[in-house]
């Protein structure tokens, strides 16, 4: 009916249709990460926040300097549907904005002139500047006409837009928190792989620098790390320079998870394999140990940004980190630190409701890859 | 089937692993894994190995390979154009290109293939690290994967699309790369379901008898060893009990735990209401073994010499070798066949 | 025999996953007599497991479970499982106290962080008698029975401290301690070595004799069930496709999967290096199955156009021997009108 078994070898001979689908192990990690709605929803979320970050200029109205020194501690500009007749337009509108004295308390107050509507309008010729700082444009994605203003989260008490100034500092503060996330990739690779392949007194010797480093509170380190930043370096050197001291500090924890994962995939029997097969030490950690813990790698980074970003925010809101005028979530935080200013200009305080945001996204996110990092844990 | 050239002779092998305590790693003891081991292996010979859990036929095994370094002893391999060379004495660059002469073949048909690969990059790692690589590479593992009787058309699936079976097909296919002359195989089928064990098996004798292969099987099933196996060594921890041709051991087995062990196996018979031979306690712990024999706390017939000197493998018969001080006395039951 | 003691009617266990449905159970029937032991044989995949598993109400809880399953107590009335509240007391009381289980790896049924004195007291505590003394008296007569040296010593030790063969007496012990009607040992020497496992089976085969209670053997290993057991379920792809006592199991089987199985596998005390009788190919992923034999495409039997389109029923062609094979005309007229058109008939 069938044929036999023919030939010398036994052969299986039989090759049976397969009825289910076999999916290769990044389809089967994307499939379950998807499922993880939380996780999901939070990198569709941050993919979005980065795109705002990286075209900053082109989705904030205005420029991260510019002042308007008749808005001084404006708050957040009321965006209308309904005008006064009660009569509804799809398009959004402001009202022209006036700014009174109050002279009972000396302090400024701004009040709707209802009698002039100035729509919100999109694609709005408006300050020029250059879109991913080569192209030379003036387009925004909206804006106000000359006469009235729009500003998102109010101004500071230069006049600044303060939407502006969130979207050119969460760039900032979003890249730092790569840049420093690169080199303590690199060092923990570097320093974990050792620690990991070679093992013996090299480990030991890493491993107590680490439990050193990790024994340090974070804080004076970083403090001590970001004083050694020379005071007449320039705004990107400052920038790699708190990079670097934020790497220096968040590299053990990455360390300690390539030495685990080195550890325990030297024991498996494909990396033997490889090693009876001849291959010399540099391709077998690159043909199968990296592979074998990239995974991990990723879901690690991803809960590091957090940190990278909040040690960005935290030395810079001290005055340590990124200094102005150059702009950061931190140095954006900076206005804040008057008790007294944020009880009457509580839109002062959005940058930090944006920190808190991120590293939550970011922490789901890390979440969710975690629990999708291990397709073959189901069932 | 000639057996007179030796491609493989292990002369007094042994591997200890220390046991370390506390902060500075001080050595408190040593577990004697594998204990002053010596054997040989024909060309186009199976060498089975046999032996419970811990009793040192993996670790053996592996150094034979050098997956890890003997703690002492010589292992000698013929090489393809005749050399005699010790592998022990060799450093990396010179183990690396010794690495094609021999192979191995894994338990475990899924820890055993990298799940990152595709099996077409799997059966060709050997031939890429011999600098064999692109489309001359592909037909060598076409023509592999087709020699273990794998669909030539699947090589480019992950190893999780196969089943078990066809898994160690690939493990074996990988193993083969090179044409090496040795292959260790430790425990190959003992992961399998039994109607795929049978498959696999008679795949190895096949490849064996096609590419003259000399095999060390390691396996703890004895109906499985006796299948392939020419000779047979039995382990106990860390030492080879007894040695002889399989027939021979099987019917006449001159070591008591070889006795016990061959009556201890269940045989698939309602019919056959035999006395077995049940050994009270358990293997000896090799951090901690018993003086002398060290079988003697479990072995019905041990005496006072046995609890205080140490027997040595000595030649019983001609080519049977056994380690008890009574084999020539003890008229021990085998198997019948 | 006796009078029956657990009924199984065409149970099914089905699992909705990711990749389709797997039919892990798929109609069985089968009846355990009071003090007969049952084997349960199979490979890897064939459900075996899961039948035990969905027995006992301990499916995962997406499965969608069909069939019957009726546990008859020695005094009181025949209880439904399949209808319990899978958390409640009733189906509490049978696991463990009228069905024991005890499984391949001892490590994962003991808590690692009670001693194994605690463990086994605190069972009989809850099944049998609420006098700490007493159940401690009887756990220590149950490790001594178990072969266990030194039982008063071994109470008070942890599960780690144990060596394979000795957990696996302990956990027989626990599984004995509420005198269940009946033991299903999962694969019981499995993870043991040869002749660890000679001495738990012997240990198994004089405690069945003493105690009498009826033993499920879930396995793979035609060894253990030759020696084991008196009547023998044969399993393939989530159904039963040979029903017979031991004997002529192995010496008068009828389904070409049982024979060839039987045939395949090595037998010690043959001449040496003789050739296997194997089967061709491997046991198909049962995701989303077509319908008609599970053992079709490796079967060299087969009937092109019945075999491959239509399921067939386990019929009883002898005393006490059901096969599921249509090979067998009395299973092709069981079918009656089924019998798809141009299908070859007969043999």
């Amino acid at each position: 009916m069938r044929p036999e078994p023919k030939g010398e070898v036994s052969r299986l001979d039989i090759d049976e249709p397969l009825n289910y689908e076999i999916l290769s192990q990044r389809q089967l990690i994307w499939r379950k990460f998807k499922r993880h709605r939380v996780a999901y929803f939070c990198w569709l979320f941050l993919t979005l926040f980065y795109i705002l970050a990286i075209f900053a200029e082109f989705f904030a109205p205005y420029g991260a300097f510019t002042r308007d020194t008749d808005f001084l501690y404006a708050p957040p500009t009321p965006i209308h549907f309904i005008d006064e007749d009660g009569a509804f337009s799809l398009r959004p509108f402001v009202y022209k904005i006036e700014s009174e004295l109050d002279l009972n308390t000396f302090q400024r107050e701004y009040v709707e002139d209802t009698s002039e509507k100035f729509p919100v309008k999109f694609f709005i010729k408006a300050e020029s500047y250059r879109l991913l700082g080569f192209i030379e444009t003036d387009i925004h994605l909206f804006g106000v006409d000359d006469g009235a203003v729009l500003f998102l989260s109010g101004t500071d008490g230069l006049g600044r837009d303060l939407f502006s100034r969130m979207l050119l500092g969460a760039r900032t503060s979003l890249f730092v928190g790569l840049l420093g996330l690169a080199i303590g990739f690199v060092l923990g690779l570097v320093f974990g792989g050792i620690s990991g392949y070679y093992g013996g007194s090299a480990d030991m010797l890493i491993q107590r620098m680490i439990e050193f480093l990790q024994s340090l509170p974070t804080l004076p380190l970083w403090m001590a790390l970001a004083a050694l930043v020379p005071p007449d370096w320039t705004q990107i050197q400052v920038y790699f320079g708190i990079s670097l001291v934020l790497a220096t500090v968040g590299w053990t924890g990455l360390a300690r998870v390539v030495r685990g994962k080195l550890i325990s995939l030297r024991e498996e029997d494909y990396v033997l394999a490889a090693k009876l097969s001849g291959l010399k030490e540099r391709a077998i950690i690159t043909r199968h140990l990296l592979p074998g813990f990239l995974s991990y790698l990723i879901v690690h980074l991803t809960l590091a940004i957090p940190h990278m970003i909040i040690g960005e925010t935290a030395l810079s809101f001290l005055g340590l980190g990124i200094q102005p005028p150059a702009v950061s979530l931190g140095t954006l935080l900076q206005d804040s630190q008057n008790v007294q200013t944020v009880t009457i200009n509580p839109w002062l305080l959005y940058p930090g409701a944006v920190v808190v945001v991120i590293v939550i996204a970011f922490n789901f996110l890390g979440d969710g890859l975690r629990d999708a990092a291990d397709p073959y844990k189901h069932i | 089937m000639e057996f007179d050239e030796i491609i493989l002779q292990v002369k007094g092998m042994k591997k200890y692993f220390p046991i370390e305590k506390g902060l500075l790693r001080r050595q408190v003891g040593q577990v004697k894994a594998v204990d002053d081991v010596s054997f040989e292996i024909k060309r186009g010979e199976a060498l089975g190995l046999v032996g419970e859990s811990g009793c040192g036929k993996t670790t053996l095994g592996r150094c034979v390979l050098r997956a890890i370094d003997p703690t002492e002893g010589e292992i000698i391999l013929r090489t393809s154009d005749g050399a005699m060379v010790d592998i022990t004495a060799l450093d990396k660059p010179e183990l690396r290109q010794l690495r094609k002469e021999m192979q191995m073949v894994f338990q475990d048909p899924f820890s055993s293939l990298s799940p990152r690969m595709t099996v077409l990059d799997i059966i060709g790692e050997p031939l890429w690290a011999q600098g064999i690589r692109g489309k001359e590479m592909e037909d060598m593992v076409r023509e592999l994967a087709d020699l273990v009787g794998l669909n030539i058309g699947h090589l480019n699936r992950y190893p999780n699309a196969f089943s078990g079976g066809q898994r160690q097909r690939i493990g074996i296919a990988r193993a083969l790369a090179t044409r090496p002359g040795l292959i260790v195989a430790d425990e190959p089928v003992s992961a399998l379901d039994v109607s795929i064990q049978a498959q696999i098996l008679n795949l190895l004798q096949d490849l064996q008898e096609k590419l003259s292969l000399t095999y060390l099987f390691i396996a703890h099933d004895l109906s499985v060893v006796e299948h392939i196996a020419d000779r047979v060594a039995v382990m106990y921890v860390g030492k080879i009990i007894e040695l002889a041709d399989t027939e021979e051991l099987y019917l006449n087995p001159k070591h008591p735990y070889t006795e016990a062990l061959l009556s201890a196996v269940p045989k698939p018979d309602p019919r056959l209401e035999e006395r077995q031979i049940i050994l009270s306690g358990e293997v000896a712990n090799p951090a901690d073994p018993p003086s002398g024999c060290l079988f003697h706390p479990r072995c019905q017939y041990a005496q006072d010499r046995c609890r205080q000197e140490a027997p040595a493998l000595e030649e019983v018969r001609p080519g049977h070798y056994a380690a008890c001080h009574f084999s020539k006395e003890l008229e021990l039951t085998g198997v019948a066949i | 025999m006796t009078d029956a003691l657990l009924q199984v009617k065409d149970l099914k266990t089905h699992l909705p996953l990711e990749e389709g449905l797997l039919k892990a159970v798929d109609g069985i029937s089968f009846t355990i007599h009071r003090g007969e032991t049952m084997g349960l044989v199979g490979e890897s995949g064939c459900g075996k497991s899961m039948a035990v598993n969905t027995i006992m109400r301990l499916a995962p809880s997406f499965a969608q479970i069909e069939g019957e399953v009726t546990y008859y107590p020695a005094d009181g009335a025949p209880i439904n499982i399949t209808e319990l509240d899978p958390y409640g007391p009733v189906i509490r009381d049978i696991r463990g106290g009228e069905i024991a289980m005890i499984f391949q790896e001892p490590m994962t049924s003991f808590s690692p962080l009670h001693t194994i004195g605690n463990q086994i007291t605190e069972a009989i505590r809850i099944h049998r008698t609420e006098d700490k003394k007493e159940a401690t008296k009887i756990a220590i007569d149950l490790l001594q029975r178990v072969g266990m040296s030194n039982p008063t010593q071994r109470m008070n030790e942890y599960p780690h401290q144990l060596s394979g063969g000795m957990r696996q007496r302990a956990m027989i012990a626990m599984a004995l301690s509420c005198e269940p009607s009946l033991l299903i040992a999962d694969e019981p020497t499995t993870a043991l070595d040869v002749t660890v496992q000679a001495q738990v089976l012997q240990l198994m085969r004089d405690l069945q004799s003493e105690f009498g209670m009826s033993i499920l053997y879930i396995t793979h290993d035609l060894g253990v069930i030759a020696r084991m057991v008196r009547v023998v379920a044969v399993m393939y792809l989530g159904r039963i496709v040979e029903f017979t006592d031991v004997d002529s199991l192995f010496y008068n089987a009828k389904h070409p999967y049982t024979t060839a199985l039987i045939q395949s596998i090595p037998k010690i005390g043959k001449k040496s290096r003789a050739r296997l009788e194997s089967i061709r190919g491997a046991v198909p992923v049962p995701i989303n199955r077509p319908p008609g034999c599970g053992f079709y495409p490796r079967c060299s039997a087969a009937i092109e156009g019945l075999c491959n389109r239509v399921d067939p029923p386990l019929i009883q062609i002898e005393d006490d021997h059901a096969v599921a094979c249509f090979v067998y005309p009395e299973v092709v007229d069981a079918l009656g009108e089924g019998i798809p058109e141009g299908a070859a008939h007969g043999v």
